[in-house]
């Protein structure tokens, strides 16, 4: 399953493919069970050993919120820096941070509604804050889709700014980097935990959206970089082997650590309870990459894999699906392209990809593809024709348009095709651009024709995947729209005539059904987990001692790409307690990070089962830069 | 006025107030600002394209560059005709989208309507018989605990016991069990259960009170020295008056029958009813489907009012078409 790059802590929703942020996931981390991730090195993520790398030269990275870093004396300290940067007379009375008028500093931190781990994160910097800084937070509850809609996106509108003594130009404003700082969303807003970024382990050069200031696809908070951000994204994208990455990263994580573009405070893993009869669940980042070699008890055909998850599915179209769930529901019947296995070694499924020079990427299709009749085989044509004439076209707005923008393809055989990149990428297949799902070219051909994309995102056959095939573990029975999905084997699997993988999925799938079962209410999901009516289910880390005596029920920590952060307003509706915006000073920022205890932060919400976040990386991923531990 | 003619204007009127609401709703609607419009220029935005240019495109693919008139005997149009549009967050049309909802939604909404209109009075009479004795204090009782108690607390109580606990009954709701089956009465009794007990203290203490008014009545009192049967005494005398003043709610909660759907409830044992549906609808900003089971609701309320207005005059002959 594609990562996305962003999280919605409160209903776990992604909401779309191409965007950053992430939500607390316990109703969607249910669903990554049974899908393909990014790889992962094993570590469970609290103690990872940090990939490779020990050559790289690190500097000291500083680790705001722990040791000498952490405390009133620090922060204030800090913040006494961004006072004397800042034109207004900000400063401390006593303990109590005071604005020019000389009142109390009062600000908001916006959480999720529906997440109650997301507000006890919230009330935990509240207190935090008062304590070390003397600011009064207010923490407010709100649904994270309108957080979204109404104050981390504002209207494109551009314009031009100095940053660092330049002039610069916001030249393809989004509604997630509308422009420069005056460019605001609807609401005005200070703080917010309700995301979580993704920190692309697997390609870290995605990070690029996050960080490049006025052409950063994603800056709702109004970041400008303090260092040049670009030249050292463009060194890494040089570099044609890991090693050289890595290399680039540092100084990219070291300036990223010290700025504080988001509050960066945890990284933590999805936890997940399994049935313990069954065998295949792994701690790490690709857990699910083999579902189809997953069984209970006996590796032999029998019973049903049945998951449990909290977000409906709008869609199982593939061409129009974005989020992370309804992803899980549609692999269940149509493989993608690829995924990653434990070692997070790229695995082919219907093909594989190979490159020189990183430019040129050479796509071959398996064989054995079939689509249901009367599609026939999978041929190259069908994937040129799916990316030529709807991804790439303008009318269709598929959910992953973007990614095939400068792309050009070309069929090179019946069951091969190239496609040539603007730039060298040798990470191409990391960044999950080419990740497709196969269509058969005559579904598509009368909606092209007619450049008809009511009809394109209302097929039927889209909708219910009629056309599958032998492309997955197993066939789609019903889609009921309030309750989930439900399937059965699909005995034709095309997986399992491969050379690659397990021994077992030459037999797989190993359930005779599956199904997906949406559940809102988070103590019917444990119920339904505890009386075995589910075999997986998310567990909130408050619940995690007592699900893990419990025999009943296998828990495993899972680690995820997502972190967890103080999104700090630096537009010029944020800081809504006095004149100017103190979260615009690199000072202030740090200084926030240096009043919240990362430690206590990590016992006293998380349980114990959370990193502290310190690099823009998790510690498991390769390019983490191991030496600053 | 006769009868018939009566009824005609009342029909000629209730087709009137759907006219108006359908108006208001178009009026609504065209003056705010269309999230699809919106939804193209953000695209287009995130894509590098022209937003302004996106916008009139969907404009124009939607018809929203044609003048207002011409719109709005088209929306008319549609919305008689059943043809709701499509709903972006469940991938289906509008109409299907709320039958499937009410299917579900009417599986335990018709016990519940129906256990709390026959339980309500005849524990409320019961009750009144037995006036403070310990048979009134535990009706009482528990009529104010289920009233007291919220719905989904006492359902997820009742869940963790009879489904975590004693596994008595499943904790994910079922929806492929047949209506008529032993599966599916299973799985809807503690629904049903959690929702007569919230209902029905309301509709017991209103009939305990006003049963208590009639047991020493003359005419009770003639009864007893005839010698009537006490349950005929109860059943003829006491029970039909009291049901007087209680069959205007009734009346209301027959209508319900189909939409007492309850959020809480359906959320808790994970039915996908209309109570779901609306919500969801609302949170997803799914305006067909918003506007969907808003007119599906405004429909049912006003034939509702229809018949409502219809049976009074039919139950009570006292009651003259003249003046109305």
């Amino acid at each position: 399953m594609p990562r996305r790059n962003i999280e919605n802590r409160d209903d776990s929703r992604h909401i779309g493919r191409r965007q950053w942020l992430s939500a607390l996931g316990l109703a969607g981390a249910v669903t990554l069970a049974g899908c393909s991730g990014n790889g992962g090195d094993g570590s469970d993520g609290s103690d990872g050993g940090g990939g490779g790398g020990g050559e790289v030269e690190v500097p000291d990275f500083p680790r705001f919120g722990v040791g000498d870093l952490y405390g009133s004396e620090v922060a204030r300290n800090l913040a006494r820096e961004a006072f004397e940067e800042s034109e207004y007379d900000y400063g401390f009375d006593g303990d109590v941070m005071v604005n020019p008028e000389g009142d109390q500093v009062e600000i908001d931190i916006y959480h999720s509604a529906a997440s109650e781990t997301n507000q006890l994160l919230a009330e935990f910097i509240a207190q935090e804050l008062e304590n070390n800084l003397g600011i009064s937070v207010t923490p407010e509850a709100i649904d994270g889709t309108r957080f979204s809609n109404e104050y981390y996106s504002g209207d494109p509108e551009g314009g031009t700014d100095t940053v660092n003594g330049e002039e610069v130009e916001w030249s393809n404003p989004g509604p997630r980097n509308p422009g420069p700082r005056s460019v605001t969303s609807n609401e005005a807003w200070d703080m917010s935990v309700n995301f979580g970024l993704n920190t692309y382990p697997l390609n870290p050069l995605t990070n690029q959206t996050f960080f490049d200031g006025a052409n950063a696809n994603f800056n709702p908070v109004g970041y400008y970089p303090q260092f040049d951000v670009e030249s050292l994204f463009e060194q890494a994208r040089q570099a044609t082997s890991r090693d050289e990455i890595r290399q680039a990263f540092v100084d990219i994580f070291a300036n990223l650590a010290r700025e504080q573009p988001y509050i960066m405070l945890t990284l933590g893993d999805d936890i997940i309870g399994y049935n313990p009869d069954l065998t295949g669940p792994i701690e790490n980042f690709s857990n699910g990459w083999d579902l189809p070699a997953w069984h209970i008890d006996d590796p032999s055909v029998s019973g049903s894999y049945d998951t449990v998850t909290g977000a409906s599915f709008n869609t199982l179209n593939p061409l129009y699906n974005n989020e992370s769930g309804a992803g899980t529901a549609i692999e269940r019947a149509i493989d993608p392209g690829y995924t990653f296995d434990e070692n997070q070694e790229y695995f082919p499924l219907l093909y594989d990809m190979s490159t020189e020079d990183g430019e040129v990427w050479t796509f071959e299709l398996r064989d054995n593809l079939q689509f249901s009749e009367p599609y026939g085989q999978v041929t190259a044509e069908d994937f040129v024709y799916q990316i030529q004439e709807v991804q790439q076209a303008d009318w269709a707005n598929t959910a992953d348009s973007d990614s095939w923008e400068g792309v050009e393809v070309e069929q090179t055989g019946e069951l091969e095709f190239e496609a040539t990149l603007e730039t060298s990428n040798v990470l191409w297949p990391q960044t999950y651009d080419p990740y497709l799902y196969p269509i058969p070219r005559a579904l598509l051909e009368p909606y092209v024709e007619e450049e008809d994309v009511a009809g394109l995102q209302q097929d039927e056959e889209l909708l219910e995947l009629q056309f599958s095939g032998n492309l997955g573990p197993f066939e789609l029975e019903e889609w009921n729209r309030g309750s989930g999905t439900e399937y059965v084997r699909n005995d034709e699997y095309y997986l399992r005539d491969i050379d690659e993988g397990p021994d077992l999925f030459s037999e797989g799938p190993l359930f005779e059904e599956a199904s997906i079962s949406v559940v809102q209410e988070q103590a019917s999901r444990l119920g339904a987990l505890e009386t075995g009516e589910a075999d997986a289910a998310a567990i909130p880390p408050e619940q995690y001692e007592s699900y893990s005596e419990d025999d009943n029920v296998t828990v495993r920590q899972v680690p995820t790409p997502y972190n967890t952060i103080i999104s700090v307003n630096q537009r010029a509706n944020g800081w809504n307690t006095g004149p100017g915006n103190m979260f615009q000073l690199v000072p202030f920022r740090q200084a926030m990070a240096a009043a919240i205890g990362k430690e206590e932060l990590i016992q006293g919400v998380y349980r114990g089962l959370a990193s502290s976040h310190f690099t823009w990386q998790p510690r498991w991923s390769e390019f983490y830069p191991s030496t600053d531990e | 006025m006769g009868f018939g003619r009566y009824v005609t204007a009342r029909v000629l009127w209730a087709a009137v107030v759907s006219l108006i609401i359908v108006t208001i709703t178009f009026l609504l609607l065209s003056a705010a600002p269309n999230p699809a419009v919106q939804r193209a220029a953000t695209q287009a935005a995130l894509q590098g394209g022209d937003p302004a240019e996106a916008a009139e495109r969907v404009r124009e693919l939607r018809g929203l560059d044609q003048p207002l008139h011409v719109r709005y005997f088209d929306f008319i149009r549609s919305v008689y005709t059943l043809d709701w549009g499509w709903s972006v967050s469940r991938s289906q049309p509008v109409m299907e989208a709320v039958t499937q909802a009410l299917y579900y939604t009417a599986q335990y909404s018709i016990p519940w309507t129906i256990l709390t209109i026959t339980l309500g009075p005849l524990v409320g009479v019961y009750s009144a018989a037995n006036m403070y004795s310990w048979k009134d204090h535990a009706a009482t009782g528990f009529a104010f605990f289920g009233y007291a108690i919220p719905n989904f607390f006492f359902g997820i109580i009742l869940l963790l016991i009879f489904g975590v606990w004693l596994e008595v009954i499943p904790v994910i709701y079922n929806t492929s069990a047949p209506v008529f089956s032993v599966e599916n009465a299973i799985q809807l009794s503690v629904p049903v259960f959690v929702l007569v007990t919230g209902s029905i203290g309301a509709v017991m203490r209103v009939s305990r009170n006003e049963s208590a008014e009639f047991q020493n009545a003359d005419f009770m009192k003639t009864a007893k020295a005839k010698g009537v049967s006490p349950l005929r005494a109860y059943a003829y005398h006491v029970m039909r008056p009291t049901l007087v003043p209680l069959s205007t709610t009734l009346v209301g909660q027959l209508l319900a029958l189909f939409l007492g759907s309850s959020l809480l409830v359906e959320v808790v044992f994970g039915i996908p009813g209309l109570g779901r549906l609306t919500y969801e609808a609302l949170l997803a900003q799914d305006t067909n489907l918003v506007l969907g089971t808003t007119l599906f609701f405004t429909f049912v309320a006003v034939i509702g009012n229809l018949l409502e207005d219809i049976v009074f005059t039919v139950l009570d002959p006292r009651i003259s078409y003249d003046d109305r």
